[in-house]
């Protein structure tokens, strides 16, 4: 069976105490839309970090769908957009269309 | 039986604050009834604080890690907000007196000076701060660039770069010099540069990354006061108001917008001579709000796409900082 390096769960941030120093030395953390978090270790300490913030576990697949689903919308917002909004890049702003994620195994 | 004083030659003290504690130390903080451990990290890593009120980015702010204020920023309009960070969580103070984003800061928690905000005619404006409330100075700047890089005290501070407020929205290399009354111009940057990061003080600044004409660059200029020279390069070009602490030869870059335009959270240690890449942001993001110093930086807000705003904040600690532990029967 293929390792994993990553797990993904859905947690929401809460500000101090979230994420600790100690958990970051120990596991490394990505953010993804739609409060996906990327534990960046597939062991007994990311399983306890996972439970400490009361975060649901998902696969994959499941990840990917919520992540997809939030970019979709960002999407659309964009496309709604005056397009006066979309001039090329001044430099100050985020104004490029938000891109698809793939999330990594 | 094996005690305390027994394996260490002296009994746990019974103190108010950590002041004169030492590494491996055990004492009784006798203000808040707890034992706590002296420690010093053997890792850098970003751990999350005290989440923003309000989704926020393009916020501007100076201070400390524990002692920040944050003020203007855009919401989903551009605001007048004011918080102050102690550490832990965010509480109002007051408010600019104009609505702005996009502005610079320079001082500390108490004694705060904030230019060079958008909208017209905000942009040659300057507010000052007494720890309590903003105040409108008649000194203003003598250019209208929006996307300008500051740092240094209230009272001496530095203004750099930025682009056109208008089409052609070209990258600038001016420099403006604030001498507590008044703005001057002053040499400029060697590279038109904005969006960039910036720390220092009057007499000793570091611009770093940014967009020159060339687009997302790695480029780092240092100021004696004078002049600005060409020092090396980082390695992860960003721009976008990524977050930026520190001093001239011990600085922090993280964050910003990657070329083509995608949010980073990669993060870079400046030793005053060359740049290293350390932990990145748990959080990728640009138009960040960020105070603090290269070993204990702040990062709030921000933005990842169009209508995106974030709330979260982290809080960067370097390796080798000491920390104070609570003990716990756990």
């Amino acid at each position: 069976m293929a390792h994993k390096t990553y797990q993904y769960c859905v947690a929401e941030n809460w500000g101090k105490g979230f994420i600790t120093h100690n958990d970051a030395v120990k596991l490394g953390f990505t953010s993804f839309p739609g409060e996906v978090w990327r534990v960046d270790a597939h062991n007994q300490n990311a399983n306890g970090w996972i439970a400490n913030v009361k975060g649901t576990h998902k696969t994959l697949s499941e990840a990917q769908a919520i992540v997809d689903a939030e970019i979709t919308q960002a999407q659309a917002d964009w496309d709604a957009l005056p397009a006066e909004q979309k001039a090329p890049s001044v430099g100050f702003e985020n104004i490029s269309r938000p891109e698809d994620i793939t999330l990594e195994e | 039986m094996t005690t305390y004083k027994g394996i260490n030659g002296t009994a746990v003290q019974s103190l108010a604050s950590n002041t004169g504690t030492i590494e491996g130390q055990i004492w009784y903080d006798n203000a808040n009834n707890v034992f706590k451990l002296e420690t010093v990290t053997a890792s850098a890593a970003w751990s999350t604080g005290g989440s923003l009120p309000i989704a926020t980015q393009q916020q501007s702010g100076c201070g400390t890690q524990t002692a920040t204020i944050m003020s203007g920023g855009n919401t989903g309009s551009d605001v007048a907000t004011s918080l102050k960070y102690d550490g832990s969580a965010w509480t109002a103070t007051g408010n600019l007196n104009t609505a702005q984003t996009l502005s610079s800061s320079a001082g500390e928690q108490t004694a705060a000076l904030i230019f060079a905000g958008r909208p017209n005619p905000v942009t040659t404006q300057t507010e000052s701060y007494n720890g309590t409330t903003w105040s409108i100075l008649p000194a203003t700047l003598n250019s209208t660039d929006i996307g300008r890089m500051g740092f240094g005290t209230q009272i001496a501070a530095l203004c750099v770069g930025g682009q056109l407020n208008g089409p052609p929205w070209a990258a600038q290399a001016n420099t403006e010099s604030y001498n507590g009354s008044a703005w001057s111009s002053v040499n400029s940057l060697n590279t038109a540069n904005m969006s960039a990061g910036g720390v220092g003080i009057q007499t000793a600044g570091l611009i770093f990354f940014g967009q020159t004409p060339a687009g997302r660059v790695t480029n780092t200029e240092s100021w004696d006061g004078t002049c600005w020279a060409a020092v090396n390069s980082g390695n992860s070009a960003r721009s976008n108001r990524l977050g930026s602490a520190g001093i001239q030869t011990a600085a922090i870059a993280y964050g910003g917008a990657a070329p083509p335009n995608a949010a980073t959270g990669a993060t870079e240690l400046w030793d005053g001579t060359c740049w290293a890449t350390t932990t990145p942001l748990s959080v990728a993001r640009e138009q960040i709000g960020s105070a603090g110093t290269q070993t204990a930086a702040l990062a709030s807000g921000g933005g990842v796409d169009p209508g995106i705003k974030k709330s979260d904040v982290e809080e960067f600690t370097g390796a080798g900082t000491a920390v104070t532990k609570t003990l716990t029967t756990s």
